[in-house]
């Protein structure tokens, strides 16, 4: 049995197939992360004209307080931002899709409407599955932290928090596979066939599931902080050359998203597509070995 | 038998002093955090041509390519070494805990009890971590074998416990006398040649001497003997697991 963990090598190897791709999913990253720094500059522009006019009593001072035209630009941008990250995401949903298909060429952006689809389905399934942890998460933090009704309804806010945080754990163990599910067969109700999904995972054992999942996280965060080290090495050095601050920004979200993000993203995406496919074959595997085992008997 | 795995070892650890440098450099951008994995990955590799090769044959050194590889593994063996020696750490806080709810002369008492006991720990999960690492390479990189704790037992039992001890200890000795010797000659060196300088007046010179002598053991140590001692503990590890 070869190891699982080729899985993530062959994962951190796979944007090199096709680098121009990769970079065009970068240039996607960084109209979003632009947008979102115009969207923060508006942010603090607000602050400021909040912070100039204190003390504000009321809320409705307060909103009333921040310029018309500031508040319109930050929600469109809010928009922009999102409707760029749905088409971020649409982009995944194909690359996991190759990965269960195990086709060594990266996908195109010709479907820009299957992109969006696609990324809303993605979306929507991720939405649906933190939806009921973060309820249960709120629950259990208002209870928790409220002193008005008594250390005992505390306690058993402290409990549901626990539950919270297991049940969530649970849930986004889960929606990986589910995500593998739904897009293994083009149908977003598979995403919530909550029997097969776990089927699935018994395939590849919980065990190892979770030791894949763990591992890969692991793998990611130390290549990310160093690659975030040599990133911040270069901006700093070049804010220093040019002595100016909104270079290092601009250059930061530049390297950060143009090479970084898409990298990762696309990385976890296909690592995601393989842990699927691990699964299925397992599992046409298994019968076979149940009817050895009848033979013998 | 042992010896021979020492000798082979320290041969062929020498062998390459262009991957010797590689790999000390390497491990001077260990500060940037994943060049230390790929000190252990390649490290891996050296277990992995030592497990399947025999004991004096001319293998050769592994090559320093396919970087992916080579980090993904170093993470693998990092993470048995850590929740191997993790096993002793948490015993003896386990004993100082309980140590220090007893007081009086229990404390003492139980302290030098768990202290013998985590001792005896670290060296078994220093050595069962090794074996995990090249159990883990003789069977295709599967990382469960890593810690398939029966197994390795059953191993370090068919190569007999007080000869792998042996062995492995030993092993420390001469990676520490390596370290040592070397370290001693620079200074040796250039501590006469300082003296000399100091005891004929000039001062400035001699301090100047001193500070050579420092920098150049530095970069000796991290640059040839670091990775040589690390090719040699792996080579040796990889050759022992072989015996079984």
């Amino acid at each position: 049995m070869a190891s699982i963990t080729d899985v993530v090598k062959e994962g951190l190897k796979y944007p090199f197939n096709d680098g121009k791709k990769v970079l065009t999913f970068g240039v996607i990253f960084l109209i979003s992360s632009i947008i979102s720094l115009f969207m923060n500059y508006f942010i603090y522009d607000s602050l400021m004209v909040i912070e100039s006019r204190a003390p504000l009593e009321t809320y409705q001072a307060l909103m009333g307080a921040i310029p018309p035209s500031n508040m319109a630009l930050i929600v469109i941008s809010w928009i922009l931002t999102f409707i760029v990250m749905i088409f971020c995401v649409g982009y995944i949903y194909k690359v996991i899709q190759y990965g269960i298909d195990h086709k060594y060429e990266l996908p195109g952006f010709n479907d820009i409407k299957g992109l969006f689809v696609n990324g809303l389905k993605m979306f929507i399934v991720g939405l649906a599955y933190s939806i009921l942890p973060m309820i249960l998460f709120f629950l259990g933090l208002m209870l928790a932290i409220n002193q008005a009704v008594g250390p005992s309804v505390n306690a058993i806010g402290g409990i549901i928090l626990l539950i919270a945080l297991i049940f969530g754990i649970f849930m986004s163990l889960m929606e990986v596979m589910a995500l593998g599910h739904m897009i293994a067969k083009d149908n977003f109700k598979a995403a919530f066939e909550f029997k097969e999904i776990l089927a699935l995972i018994k395939n590849i054992g919980w065990g190892r599931y979770i030791g894949i999942l763990l591992f890969t996280i692991i793998v990611i965060m130390v290549l990310s902080v160093f690659l975030e080290f040599i990133f911040g090495g270069i901006t700093v050095l070049l804010s220093m050359i040019l002595s100016s601050a909104i270079v290092m920004a601009i250059v930061s979200i530049i390297l950060q998203s143009l090479f970084l993000s898409p990298y990762i993203s696309i990385v976890i995406a296909r690592i995601y597509g393989s842990i699927y496919r691990e699964a299925k074959g397992v599992e046409a595997e298994a019968p076979k070995a149940e009817f050895e085992s009848a033979a013998e008997l | 038998m042992i010896l021979d795995i020492y000798k082979d070892s320290f041969e062929y650890s020498a062998k390459d002093l262009k991957t010797l440098l590689i790999l000390g450099v390497t491990y001077f951008l260990t500060f940037l955090v994943l060049p230390l994995f790929l000190v252990y990955g390649y490290s891996y590799r050296v277990t992995k041509v030592s497990v399947e090769g025999m004991i004096n044959g001319n293998d050769p050194l592994p090559e320093f390519d396919n970087v992916i590889d080579m980090f993904v593994d170093g993470i693998k063996v990092v993470i048995t070494y850590v929740a191997y020696i993790l096993i002793p750490f948490i015993i003896f806080f386990l004993f100082a805990v309980g140590a220090n709810a007893v007081g009086g002369y229990g404390e003492s008492v139980l302290m030098a009890i768990g202290i013998l006991i985590t001792v005896v720990l670290t060296i078994a999960a220093y050595i069962m971590s090794m074996f995990g690492v090249a159990n883990m390479a003789n069977y295709g990189d599967s990382f469960s074998k890593a810690f398939d704790i029966n197994e390795i037992i059953e191993i370090i039992k068919s190569i007999g416990v007080a000869r792998t001890v042996g062995a492995f200890l030993g092993m420390l000795i001469i990676t520490g006398a390596i370290c040592l010797i070397v370290f001693l000659l620079i200074w040796f060196v250039f501590g006469f040649f300082g003296i000399i300088t100091g005891i004929l007046g000039f001062n400035m010179a001699a301090g100047g001497i001193f500070a050579a002598g420092f920098i150049l053991s530095y970069f000796v140590m991290l640059l040839i003997v670091g990775p040589y001692t690390l090719i040699y503990q792996s080579r040796t590890t990889g050759l022992l697991y072989s015996l079984h």
